[in-house]
Parts: structure tokens; sequence; C-alpha cells
């Protein structure tokens, strides 16, 4: 119990930074996604964090929770991905802009 | 006196009856159903007329209203359909039907033939109808029901033979043309409602009993200037008065019972009527009166001079009758109502005896209208050429018949008003002599030229001579009504060449007329206590509207000299230079072609007006109206276009901005957060 | 490290020593910052996919340090174990040579932008943890973290009795999500006669975008 809680939250931040400027940045789908798992995984690092601060056991299982959803997420999404770069020949986000105005 | 309501229903009945029946009826069924509803409504005018003279009680003035139904219940308006009968409207419709009765008859032999028979009797009867409701309407709003009608059917009978083009465009052109002096007239019914808050007669121009116009001591002068002025409007567009009348000379491309029914007895006396109608009004705006009469004067003077030089015989008549109704209004300009509606009476009576004569003429001679290629016809229609003297003489105020005696009055009221309203009277009396006499003269007299005209090939070259349509087509486009009357044609083509009398049933009605214009003089003679209509019209037209022009008896005495010599001296100046043919000095092209007017017209209507027409359509419309609607819109359009651009497609940037919309709301929370 | 520390069969709620706790915050700091910058910059999916991993290894340290234990073990198993290898299965499965190209940026301003409005956000945050005061004082529903009892313990207690139907719902939204990639992976490949509209523009734009990378 050394480590003061505002550290945790302060590389939790950073993470989640990361993630979602590398989610603007990247271009490929998959590492798109993986950049969705690191901001999650910010807010799972905050939530533990919160739950020992407050000492609730609230927020773990929160995170169980969050663990499950991304589970699924990852699985479906993966799923469309393939579905659609099966005929495509780069799997950046760029070539569907179909719906363009 | 319910006698009024059968007079109204018989000719609408067979208007109705002939509109769903008319082809079952056939041929001559239809047109002898027309015909005897047509004379049952004059012995109902008869019947009710007898009963007004009976009915003398001096205190209602000689009128009585009949209700048929309320019209327009609106707050504090009701027009009511009710039949107003008084001295006028029975005048009216006593020759309205007599007249018309006996051109139904005509017609049953004229149109015999025709393929659209039954069409031509329902328009004559709803006609017929529209102009008792006129008549015989106790207001100026129902009055305009019978007004628009007629000219309903006016545009549908001038018109009738529609497959030719000069037809339909004659018959567009008298539309058009009332349709301005409809606008007049309906102008001053909003002045009437505006000022009087009614339409009925009774209210706007009063009664003996209720005082004159309803109550109004008086009436102030512009007003009653504006509004007897846009009731004169109207009156010359349906009566063909300067500057309205050019499409009454047009209208002759109608088949020849409608030129003597619709264009010379009856619908073009309507605004005749009108004006006689609103002479309270006038009464109180001596301006108008000088308009109405000098309008007048220009139009009987005008239209004579261009009748003199007419090679077709019925644009002669038509322009005769435009100087005739000029008589007319000139009459009551000078306030003498009482000899313009006589002279209407016996203008009803010879102009349609000499246009049903013309008829006769053109039907004897397979649909030559040609007064050059005619001649000699007195030996060849025995019945016609008689009548058509008779009405001839009348026409020319020759004594004893009855053109004479309404000339005379009505140029006795003009030298009373004025000097030169007088000479232009007078002098007009020797034209109309003159140009009749001319009519006369190469109808009847002289050689015979329609045989080198259509010799025994008469058939192969009817309807494409080009002779005939080159020389003869006056420039206003009439034509002949050969090409059309093709039917009619057929019926007769088993006859050779040789013109023949026309059949009982059109000779009957000229006899009939003749008589009438022969003893018109029994109506209102100027001596002798034979004025039966002053004194019958004297409750419509009371001193204190009409006063009583008194011009010495001596002078009138000299005055009617001189007009009867003069007519005497055009007589026999045109039957002696008429002997022959051809005297070009005498048909000058500018008096052919009417003065030009109509070439004027139509070069000002397709030179400045289209251009102007032109600028508002293509300069002002096209790019100031639709280019302020299409600048909204391409704003739009262009402000979507550029708006568009934010839809990249790109799944990148909407979460770029789901970023920044991120980083705002943080601000803002950090913002509240941190003031808090 | 951490394969050492799962095996080790010592009481989970012993609390590492001082210095060591911070020890571990330091290592998984760095292998989290390190491991993110990895996947944002490097250009080789497979490896982001690796430096994802470390990342994750990060995470479970920290919940480590944080008393997790269960969450570090799930974390590693379900993350590291399931999610990476299907990322790596389907890199491998469309091709490891599917490169984007860094040159062709639809949008001028996008990195730029990207990267100043991640540092706006994380500033924020940064602020908001600092200036406001989250806590409301009142004491959670789902229990204490530091009673008596094994971690594992009281977070199966929470979830089986007051999270009882969350956690039934994730269960079938989970058979809801296996049987929906089933789905869409079983789709049948067609001949391009039998293709839609849009798979056949898009095959084209494809196409397209091949020859113009060429050039």
């Amino acid at each position: 119990m050394t480590v003061p809680g505002a550290w945790y939250l302060v590389l939790a931040a950073i993470l989640f930074g990361i993630g979602a400027t590398g989610l603007l940045v990247r271009r490929n789908v998959l590492i798109m996604f993986m950049c969705v798992e690191l901001m999650l995984n910010a807010v799972s690092l905050t939530f533990v964090t919160f739950a020992r601060m407050l000492n609730d056991i609230g927020g773990q299982a929160s995170v169980f929770f969050i663990l499950v959803v991304a589970a699924a997420e990852v699985v479906v999404g993966l799923g469309i991905i393939v579905a659609i770069f099966r005929r495509r020949p780069e799997a950046t986000a760029d070539d569907l802009h179909m719906l363009k105005g | 006196m319910n006698a009024a309501y059968i007079v109204l229903a018989l000719p609408l009945a067979g208007a109705l009856l002939l509109v769903f029946g008319g082809k079952r009826l056939g041929d001559p069924l239809a047109g002898w159903l027309a015909t005897i509803l047509s004379f049952g409504s004059f012995a109902a005018v008869l019947v009710t007329w007898l009963t007004l003279l009976g009915d003398n009680a001096a205190g209602n003035g000689r009128l009585i209203e009949k209700n048929i139904f309320t019209w327009l219940p609106v707050a504090g308006l009701h027009v009511n359909f009710a039949l107003r009968i008084d001295p006028l409207s029975m005048t009216m419709a006593l020759f309205v039907t007599g007249v018309g009765s006996l051109i139904h008859l005509y017609s049953i032999g004229y149109m015999r033939g025709d393929r659209d028979y039954p069409r031509f009797f329902f328009l004559l009867n709803l006609f017929l109808a529209s102009m008792i409701v006129l008549v015989m309407a106790n207001s100026y709003l129902f009055s305009f029901v019978g007004w628009e009608g007629v000219g309903f059917c006016s545009y549908g009978l001038v018109g009738f033979w529609f497959d030719r083009e000069s037809a339909a465009v004659a018959a567009k052109k008298a539309f058009v043309t009332n349709r301005v002096g409809d606008f007049g007239f309906m102008v001053a019914l909003f002045l009437m409602f505006n000022h009087f808050g009614s339409f009925n007669y009774s209210t706007v121009l009063g009664t003996a009993s209720s005082g004159l116009l309803g109550g109004h001591a008086t009436l102030n002068g512009t007003f009653a200037t504006g509004l007897g002025l846009m009731i004169f409007l109207g009156a010359a567009g349906k009566s063909a008065q300067i500057p309205l009348y050019m499409w009454l000379p047009d209208a002759m491309e109608g088949p020849t019972p409608v030129s003597a029914l619709i264009h010379a007895a009856t619908m073009v006396t309507a605004g005749v009527y009108l004006v006689a109608r609103s002479a309270p009004i006038l009464h109180f705006s001596h301006s108008s009166q000088w308009v109405i009469a000098c309008i007048g004067a220009a139009t009987m003077f005008f239209a004579a001079t261009i009748a003199c030089a007419q090679n077709d015989i019925k644009r002669v008549l038509a322009y005769s009758t435009l100087s005739q109704l000029g008589y007319m209004f000139m009459a009551e300009g000078a306030g003498d109502y009482t000899s313009g509606l006589y002279h209407m009476i016996n203008h009803a009576f010879f102009k349609a005896l000499l246009f049903l004569g013309a008829g006769s003429v053109i039907h004897a001679l397979h649909d030559e209208q040609d007064m050059k290629k005619m001649g000699a016809l007195r030996k060849y229609l025995p019945i016609t050429f008689p009548t058509f003297i008779i009405g001839y003489l009348a026409l020319s105020g020759i004594p004893p018949f009855d053109g004479f005696w309404s000339k005379d009055d009505i140029l006795a009221s003009a030298y009373h008003m004025n000097f030169f309203l007088w000479l232009a009277g007078a002098v007009t009396a020797g034209l109309t002599a003159y140009y009749m006499s001319r009519q006369v003269a190469l109808v009847w007299f002289g050689k015979a030229r329609w045989s080198e005209a259509r010799g025994d090939s008469a058939h192969a070259a009817v309807g494409n001579d080009p002779a005939a349509e080159g020389s003869t087509v006056a420039p206003g486009g009439t034509g002949t009504e050969e090409a059309a009357h093709a039917p009619h044609e057929g019926a007769h083509g088993e006859h050779s060449g040789r013109p023949h009398e026309s059949p009982p049933v059109m000779t009957l009605p000229l006899i009939i007329l003749a008589v009438l214009s022969t003893i018109g003089w029994l109506i209102n003679a100027n001596f002798g206590g034979f004025n039966h209509l002053e004194k019958f019209l004297e409750p419509v037209f009371p001193t204190a509207i009409a006063p009583a022009i008194h011009v010495a008896t001596n002078t009138k005495w000299v005055l009617g000299i001189i007009t009867t010599a003069l007519a005497f001296i055009g007589l026999f100046a045109g039957l002696r230079t008429w002997r022959k043919v051809e005297v070009p000095a005498l048909e000058p092209a500018f008096l052919a072609h009417g003065w030009y007017i109509d070439e004027a017209l139509a070069a000002t209507v397709s030179g400045p007006i289209e251009s102007g027409a032109d600028a508002m359509a293509y300069e002002l419309d096209a790019r100031g109206v639709d280019g302020a609607v299409n600048g909204v819109a391409s704003l739009i359009t262009g402000t979507g276009r550029q708006l568009r651009r934010v839809q990249t497609g790109y799944v990148r940037n909407y979460a770029l901005g789901l970023a920044g919309g991120l980083a705002v709301i943080l601000a803002y929370v950090a913002a509240r957060v941190g003031g808090a | 490290m951490i394969a050492a520390l799962l095996a080790t069969p010592q009481p989970m709620s012993v609390h590492l020593a001082h210095a060591s706790a911070w020890a571990v915050f330091a290592v998984g700091a760095v292998l989290i910052l390190s491991g993110a910058l990895g996947v944002v910059l490097l250009r080789n999916p497979v490896h982001c996919a690796l430096m994802l991993v470390i990342t994750l290894f990060g995470i479970a340290l920290e919940f480590i340090d944080q008393s997790a234990d269960f969450l570090a073990a799930v974390q590693i198993i379900v993350y590291a174990g399931a999610v990476v290898i299907l990322f790596l299965f389907v890199i491998m499965f469309l091709g490891v040579d599917r490169r984007e190209r860094f040159m062709r940026e639809p949008f001028r301003g996008q990195k730029p932008l990207a990267v100043i409005l991640g540092l706006i956000t994380l500033a924020e945050i940064l602020v908001l943890s600092r200036v406001g005061n989250w806590s409301t004082g009142q004491h959670g529903v789902a229990g204490d973290l530091n009673g008596p009892g094994e971690n594992i313990q009281k977070l199966g207690q929470s979830i089986y009795t007051r999270y009882l139907l969350p956690f039934e719902m994730t269960s079938a939204l989970l058979v809801i999500a296996v049987v929906a990639t089933v789905v869409l992976a079983r789709q049948q490949s067609r001949a391009p006669s039998e293709l839609t509209k849009d798979e056949q523009a898009g095959v084209a734009a494809a196409a397209a975008d091949k020859a113009e990378a060429k050039r």
C-alpha cells in the first residue's frame, strides 16, 4: 500500500491517451483494434486502483465484466474484419469509405 | 304574373334537353323543339306584359319582382335570383324573344344538313335563356350572369364551325375583346357594392316610391362619372363601340342566323340596355353622358365609312350594325333613352330582316358571300327581294318605314345637345343610304355575275376557287361560309348553279319582319299620339332623371327634311354609281381595310407590347424572379456541397471528431469542477 | 517473473514489501508504456501484437500490485492466451505483408490533430483527477476489499450474489458472440458475378488503389 493510487491513475491516463492517439493515427484495422484494447486496459487499471483506494470489491467486479465483454468484442470484431477483408488487398480502415458524403 | 317564370324556364329547359338528347332528336326535330320552346317563351312574355299593363297601380311605378331563390346569402348581402318586371325589361324581353323566335324558325331551314345541327339549337336556346336573365334580372350581379352567358353563347356560335381556323380566331377575338368590357362591368360592380352595399336595381337606382338612388338624394359627381364610365366600358365591349368594336365584323364568321340574332338584333344591344338601365346614375354625371354621346357618334360615322367599301355582304351589314349602335348610344348620351330604345327595337326588326335576307341570298348562291359575284338576283328570289328592299329602306331612313322615325327622334335630341352631333348623324344617314344602295345594286340589280364565277362546274370549284378566295376576302379575315358548310352544300347538290328561293321556314320570318319594319312607326311615331313606347317607359325614365327634350316643332321639321334629303341623295347616288361593278375611286383601300385599325393593333401588339412582354418574361421573370428563387436553392445546394466534405467516409475522421468532442466536454467539466 | 509469482503458493493477501511494491509498479509502468508505444508506432502488425502482450503483462503486474490477484490471472489467461492469439491468427489469415501505406493519408492534419487531441485529453484527465474530489464518502455495497478472506473468495461472493444477473447476461453475450462469429466466418466464396453491387465496387476501388500504389 505504499504506492499512492494517484500514480496508478496517471499511468492509466497516459495509457489511455496513447491508445486513443494510436486509434486516430493508425490505419490498419487490426492495430486500431489493439489500440482499443489498450484503452480498455487503462480503464481496467483505473477500476482496480479505485477499488483499492476506496476499499470496495465492486471495482474488481467491474473489471471482471470488462474482461468478458472485451473478449466477446474481440471475437465479433475480428470476425467482421475477416469477413470484410477477405476480398480486399489491404487491411486499412480508409479503404472503407463508401459512406462518403 | 307567374308567366314570368315560364319565360326563363322554357329556353333553359330546351337547352338542357338539347344538350343531353339533341343527337337523338336529330336534324329537323331538334330545331323544331328549340323553336317551339322559344315561341312559348315569347307567348309567356306577352302574357306577362299584358298583366303588367293591366296592373296600373302608379304607386309601385309598374314594378314587380318575382323571387326565384336566394343566391348569395352572405352576411349583410343578399343577392336573389329574382326577375324584375318593369316596362324596360318587358320592352327588351318582348323583342328579344319575338325576334329570337323568328330566327329560330329561320334556322331550321338554314342549318339543314349541318352535322352539328343539335349543338346549334342548344346554343341558340341557351343564348335566349341568358339574354332573358340579362334583361329581366333584378340586380346588376344577376344581370352579369346573363351577360357572361350571352358572351359564352356568342363565343360558341361565332366559332360554331370551329374546324375552320378563321372562325376559331374570330370567336377568340370576340371573347377576349369582351373580357375588356367585362372588366369595366366588374369594376362598376365593385364600386357599386362599396357605395350602395347592394347590387339590386331597386336599391342602387331607387324606385318611384323610395326616391332616387335608394334614398341618396344625390351622388358625388366624380363617383358618378367613374361608375358611369365603367358601366359604359362594359356596354362598349358588348355593344362593339370604339375602342372595343373590332370583334363584331369578324364575328360574321358565325352562321348567318347567329349574325342576325346575336350580332345585330339582341346581344349587341345589351350594352344599350345596360346604359338605359343605369340612367339614374348617368344623370349625375354630365361628363360621362358626353363621353357616351361622342363615342356613339364617332362609332356611327367611322363604321359607316368602312361599310361603303366592303365587298362581303355580311360585313357591310356588320359595319352597319356598329353604325346603328352608335346612333343608339348617341341618343342615350343625349339623355333621350326612349329614342335609343325605340331605335334598338326598329333596328332589331330591319337588321334581322337584312341579315336573314342576306342569309337567303348566300343560301341561294351556295355560300357565296362576295357581292361582286352576285347581281340580278331579283328574278330568282321573289320573296327575299321585296322583303330585303323593305329592310333596306327602313335602314336608310326613308319614310314611312320604321328606321326613319327613330332616327329622326335621335337626331333631334342630338341637335338639342350639340349641333355637331346632329351633323355627324345626318351625314351618317346619307352614308347609310349610300352603302345600302350599293349593296342593293350589287346584289339585286345589274348583270348576273354568279354564273361566270360558278358556271356549270360550280360543285367542283366549291371551296377552293382561288379567284373567290383571293379577291373577295376582306382583310379582317372573314372568309366565305362555303368550306365548313359542306353538308349544307351537299344537301343542295342536286340543284344546278341556278339560284333558288329558300324554303318557307326561311321566308316566313322574312315576311313577318318586313311587316314589322313597315309598321314599326305604330310603336312610337312622333306624331298623332302614337308615342306608346314613351308613355310605357315613363316610370323607368321619369323627368327627374331624364328631363324632357324640347325641340321646337319647326326646327324638327327642318331637321327632318334635311336628314331625309340627305338619305335620298345617298340613295340615288348609290344606286346610280353602282350600276357598274368596279369603281375603285370609291373603294379606297383604307376604307376596305377598316382604316387599318386591325393592322395598327397587330403592329402594336407584335411590336412594343410583345417586346415589352418578352422583356418581362425573359429578363425580369427569368432573371429577377427565377433568379431569386434559384439563388436561394443554389445557396442551399452550395452550402450542402461544402458541408458534404465533412462526411469523408473515413472512420478515423469521425473518431477524430469524437476525440475533439471528448476534449471539449472534459474541458467543460474541468472548468465547472475547478470553478466550484 | 510473473510465472514465478503465479506459481508460488504463498498467500496472495500478503503485501509486498515497501521497496518491492515501488519496484513492481515501476517495472509494470515501463512495460505498459513501452508496449503501448510499440503498438502505436511499429509497422508490422505482428510486432504490434507482440508489443500488446507486453502491455497486458504490465497491466497484470499492476493488478497484483494492488491485490487484484484473480484479475491478474484472468488478464493473462484471457488476453495473452486468447485475445492476442486471436489477433495473431487473423493477421496471419489475412496476410502479414499487408502493411498500411503511411504515405497516403487521405485527410491532411489527421496525425498532428490526433496527437494534439490525445495530449489535450491526457492533460485534462490529469487536471480533473487533481482538482476534483470524486468520492461521495458513502460506502460501497459490493463488499469490502480489505476484509477477511481471500481476494478470489470475496470477488466470487460479490459476483455470484450481488452481480448474478449481469454475470448471467455476460455468459449469454459470450454465446451470442461465438455464434455470430461462426456465421460471419462461414460466408461462402462466390463468383465475382454473384457479388453485390457494393462488393463489386469495393473490389474495383481496391484494384484502383493498387494500381495507384504501384505508380
